[in-house]
């Protein structure tokens, strides 16, 4: 999207994330919870099945929301929210492995299950195993994925960026982001129906 | 190639939204933040707005009072600057115009001091040859270019022989206006000169020659007196010569009658005192 499409969009929905992000710029705190309350699962998710350590994804996702704050002054709404703050949640998931010298690895130990899930289970103990069943299945494969590849499912899964906003969020070209999500995806089906 | 396409086909399915990966991923990621994190970050970005409007009130306060303290420094700089520039100098950095120069130079080229002062008054005298000097310097600004440096190749026009003979025909009114303005300029003078000396006289200078003054000045009242007299006569009030002249008499018992006879002349005289 271009700048001046933004622009518009930004002036035809009050309620838009740039919008808000602008409100909150300009000193109107409320704008902000609205946008935290709207990104805030998606931005943690990304982080936790990025990092697959629970306490690592909490401090990565507040170092995120705190340099948003920081940068609100800063901010034009030259291209899509979105966009923006998966970039700074992408930058600060590299910084910290980086700081850390350390390579990106999945720590096996840390069982996605055992975060706390709040969708609403049922009453069906049979269906019930079948959902976590499916869960764990599709843990494992994500898990099993590299890194490169996870995030940019993660990104289309959790901010429904399109192929060209995963390639601007990640700093590559849309060639490769589509080639690791099609890999992604391959790998991820080929998994569901051997299991 | 075959697994290509059956790779892109899977993608463009799952960009589509017609994947069942997406709708299984959706259903099992439900994890939300823990409420500390959420209550810390709000915070945050409330205390974060708070403390920008408090700058921002104290950026406008200051900016209140910086404008003008800062004009009253550039002004109070500016002034010292040029203060301490003419004292180091000694002269002013804004000099005054210098046409007072070509103003006065045509008057002194013409004047010749009349001697009506003489040494022996004991008063400041103009020396005419110091004028005479000054009048010459000044001339030479004005004087004619060497003929070394002359019209180029001898080169004269017609407007310049008219301009000449222009010249010629203004330059007797001119001496008289010049001539006129100067003496006025020298009685000036010396009235000036006497007065300072009137002022100083009494404590120390000579007191005959501030007596002598003093006669002067009282003659050439009287004088004027006679002379009134004698132009009423002559034009025919004759009363009023003689109530004058009778009053002239009472003011003046001593005034020598040949001095009367000086000015109204001895026929005058005779028919005044007839009457």
């Amino acid at each position: 999207m271009s700048a001046i499409g933004d622009t518009l969009y930004v002036m035809d929905d009050p309620w838009s994330d740039e919008n808000l992000m602008l409100c909150y710029a300009a000193g109107d705190a409320r704008s902000f919870e609205v946008l935290y309350q709207r990104h805030k699962g998606p931005v943690y998710r990304y982080m936790l099945n990025l990092c697959r350590n629970e306490a690592v994804a909490e401090e990565l996702f507040q170092e995120v929301w705190m340099k948003l704050i920081k940068a609100r002054e800063n901010y034009v709404a030259s291209a899509k929210f979105t966009t923006y703050l998966y970039k700074l949640a992408h930058n600060q998931f590299i910084d910290h492995y980086r700081k850390q010298n350390v390579r990106i690895v999945v720590d096996q130990s840390v069982e996605i299950d055992d975060v706390e899930h709040d969708q609403p289970r049922g009453n069906n103990p049979e269906k019930q195993v079948q959902i976590n069943q499916t869960m764990d299945q599709l843990n494992k494969l994500l898990e099993s994925l590299p890194n490169e590849q996870r995030e940019v499912f993660l990104l289309r899964e959790e901010a429904g960026m399109s192929v060209q906003e995963i390639a601007e969020t990640i700093g590559i070209n849309y060639e490769a982001a589509k080639s690791r999500l099609r890999y992604a995806i391959a790998k991820l089906r080929s998994g569901l129906s051997d299991e | 190639m075959a697994n290509n396409g059956k790779d892109d086909k899977e993608l463009n399915d799952y960009l589509e939204g017609n994947s069942d990966i997406s709708n299984r991923y959706r259903a099992s990621s439900t994890v939300e933040p823990p409420a500390h994190l959420d209550e810390k970050i709000l915070s945050a970005a409330k205390e974060a707005v708070t403390d920008t409007k408090q700058k921002s009130k104290v950026v406008f306060h200051k900016s209140r009072w910086a404008l003008p303290v800062s004009i009253a420094a550039v002004i109070t700089l500016s002034v010292s600057l040029v203060i301490t520039i003419q004292q180091e100098t000694g002269q002013p950095l804004i000099s005054e115009p210098e046409s007072e120069m070509y103003d006065s130079a045509p008057l002194l080229e013409e004047v010749v001091m009349p001697q009506t002062m003489t040494a022996d008054d004991g008063l400041p005298v103009l020396n005419e040859t110091e004028v005479k000097q000054s009048s010459d310097d000044r001339v030479d600004d004005y004087a004619p270019a060497p003929a070394s440096l002359g019209t180029v190749g001898g080169y004269r026009t017609e407007n310049d022989a008219k301009a000449s003979k222009n010249e010629a025909a203004i330059q007797p009114a001119k001496k008289a206006l010049l001539k006129e303005k100067a003496r006025s300029e020298v009685s000036e003078k010396r009235v000036f000169a006497k007065e300072q000396l009137l002022q100083s006289a009494p404590m120390e200078a000579d007191l005959d020659a501030v007596m002598e003054l003093k006669r002067d000045r009282q003659l050439t009242l009287q004088e004027n007196e006679l002379l009134k007299i004698k132009t009423l006569w002559e034009q025919g009030s004759y009363e009023e010569a003689i109530k004058m002249f009778d009053k002239f008499l009472e003011i003046n018992p001593g005034y020598s009658e040949e001095a009367i006879e000086e000015i109204l002349g001895a026929e005058l005289l005779g028919l005044i005192k007839a009457e």
